[in-house]
């Protein structure tokens, strides 16, 4: 294989904050304790992790914005820190949130700013402009000022932003934050099309685990600095919670301590609520076995019961207050 | 190699000025109450002091728009979270902010014609025979060339240092009489003189005001104010390098 994408070795940042007016007293704040990954080219690759867990750090590390303190980070080859005016021409990105354009300007006019700056060939520019608005859904308002836009609208224009100068590698920052539904799913859609289209490599991050399921290849979560797992979402799954969730709705005559220490036999069994009734949740890779033998069981307490695939959440739920 | 990105920031700044009320008032009203005030005290002065009446409004209103305004845009683009965007794709901090004060000085070009016509047509102001144009133009130029640089280094240093801005207000109107437009060089007193010999626009203003009284074209003044322009324009690049290693280690364009 070529060389990766992205890789990363040993990496550590720190923040220093100083508080207080009169006695300044310094702080340290580890952001990223030693991260090591690489991303082949062509990946979607996805980080998740609680607010603070680092991940927008490590992001503008790679995108060159922000020094590590020690440790190594290669993009397309190129060291983060020597070869970065070398990464910044290849590479782009979304930062979700509404700063970052110029909002007195229209949107034709902020996408032919970074077409000068990235210097997309003049002959392509024009076009290239037109057709990036179009495939964001801006193009019958191309000619307004930004000032006028919707959070979404400005979420849309950062998108096409990001693809001026069809970025080699492409770091997604919450880039659905603020979408709607529809919106989301373009997104989504587009990011695929992206990668299938130029063979562009993803670094995606987002809260939305159903976005990251269905998108990414490869998904690190990342809690405290440091990458607590990284796999397939398929098999992130599998491995915290199983492949299907059984819940359990308990009437209120339940006696939730039976009922938790049979359903413990098929797997784990966290307690929730839903609307207003306890629920039992049994992760389990058995569900057939477990419905079998509840069938045949008179067990008292359960209103009704639903068996369904455990989801990238179910994992991520887990593996954060596990933590 | 960076003249398109420059030029696009020129662009840019066009529009993005030009979109500012406050800034049509300031580039198209306030050269007229400027000639009015200098009317009034220079009036009575005699040809001698003509050239305050005519040029002092249009050279102090193109130094606010050049040094000032294109300080105040860099601080604005902070603020929009533009910078980062910007540095990102790989053009140099100070290409981009010199085309902004480019676009900034071109623009200040106004107040210069709409004050000088103002006080010949409006007021009158008696102009010396022996007056050489051309020694005037650049001299005019070499001023706005010295605001350019003045107010980059200016710019860069309030983006470095946050306290800097501070300065802002308190500096415009100490610099335009150090700068010797409003009030004669030779009125300053001698440790001032000092100061602003190490401006680039001082000098820019006495060419302009030999050309304006001598009719010569001063030269060796000219060569002075785009020698010391010069400096103050790698001074902003040695600045701009700074900021963005700063950026990059400390997060310092962050938090807002
Ligand atoms: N400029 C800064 N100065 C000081 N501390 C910072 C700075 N930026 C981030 N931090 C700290 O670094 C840690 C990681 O922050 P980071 O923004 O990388 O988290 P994140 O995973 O992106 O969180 P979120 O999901 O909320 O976006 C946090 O503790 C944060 O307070
Ligand atoms: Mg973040």
């Amino acid at each position: 294989m070529g060389t990766p994408a992205i890789e990363v070795q040993g990496l550590t940042r720190e923040y220093r904050t100083s508080t207080g007016l009169l006695r300044r007293t310094a702080r340290v704040i580890p952001a990223l304790r030693g991260i090591t990954l690489t991303v082949e080219p062509g990946e979607i690759f996805g980080l998740v992790g609680p607010n603070g867990a680092g991940k927008t750090t490590l992001i503008k590390i790679l995108t060159t914005l922000l020094l590590p303190t020690s440790g190594q980070a290669r993009v397309l080859g190129y060291d983060v820190v020597s070869g970065h005016r070398r990464i910044r021409r290849s590479i782009n990105f979304v930062y979700g949130g509404e700063r970052g354009l110029y909002w007195r300007l229209s949107a034709e006019d902020n996408l032919r700013y970074f077409a000068d700056l990235y210097q997309v060939p003049l002959r392509e520019a024009n076009g290239r402009v037109r057709e990036l608005l179009e495939l964001v859904g801006l193009d019958d308002r191309r000619q307004e000022r930004v000032e006028g836009f919707s959070k979404g609208m400005k979420q849309r224009l950062h998108l096409a932003k990001s693809l001026i100068n069809r970025p080699r590698v492409l770091f997604l920052d919450e880039p659905s934050i603020g979408l709607d539904p529809v919106a989301a799913r373009q997104l989504r859609v587009l990011v695929e099309r992206v990668r299938s289209e130029s063979g562009t490599t993803i670094l995606l991050t987002s809260h939305y685990m159903w976005e990251m399921e269905t998108l990414s290849d490869r998904i690190a979560v990342l809690i405290d600095g440091s990458i607590r797992h990284l796999d397939s979402p398929q098999g992130l799954r599998l491995a915290a919670v199983g492949s299907h969730v059984v819940e359990l709705v308990l009437g209120d005559d339940a006696r939730e301590e039976t009922l938790r220490a049979w359903a413990g036999r098929f797997g784990q069994v966290v307690s929730a609520t839903a609307s207003g009734r306890r629920l039992l949740q049994v992760h389990t890779s058995r569900p057939d076995e477990l419905n079998a033998d509840l069938a045949t069981r008179k067990l008292s307490g359960i209103a009704h019961f639903a068996t369904r695939d455990s989801q990238l959440e179910d994992a991520y739920v887990l593996m954060v207050e596990g933590a | 190699m960076y003249l398109r990105p420059a030029a696009a920031a020129f662009r840019v700044h066009l529009r993005n000025t030009l979109a500012r009320p406050l800034f049509q008032i300031m580039l198209f009203v306030q050269p007229f109450t400027m000639v009015l005030l200098t009317h009034y005290v220079y009036g009575h002065a005699g040809s001698g002091a003509s050239f305050y009446v005519m040029f002092g409004s249009g050279m102090s209103g193109m130094w606010v728009a050049t040094a000032f305004s294109s300080a105040g845009d860099l601080g604005r683009e902070r603020g929009y979270g533009t910078i980062q965007p910007v540095l990102a794709s790989g053009v140099p901090l100070w290409v981009v902010s010199a085309g902004r004060a480019c676009g900034a000085l071109a623009l200040s070009v106004v107040p210069v014609v709409t004050s000088t016509l103002a006080s010949v047509f409006v007021f009158r102001t008696p102009v010396p025979d022996e007056l050489s144009v051309v020694g005037m133009l650049l001299g005019v130029a070499a001023f706005g060339i010295g605001c350019h640089s003045f107010g980059l280094v200016l710019g860069h240093l309030f983006l470095l240092s946050r306290r800097t801005v501070v300065l802002q207000n308190f500096l415009e109107w100490p610099l335009i009489i150090v700068s010797g437009v409003i009030v004669p060089l030779t009125a300053l007193p001698t440790g001032v003189r000092w100061f602003s010999a190490v401006l680039p626009m001082r000098w820019g203003t006495e060419a302009a005001e030999r050309s304006f009284s001598e009719g010569v074209i001063p030269w060796p003044l000219l060569g002075a104010a785009v020698g010391i322009a010069a400096i103050y324009f790698a001074a902003a690049v040695a600045l701009s390098h700074a900021i963005e290693r700063r950026v990059r280690t400390t997060a310092g364009l962050e938090v807002i």
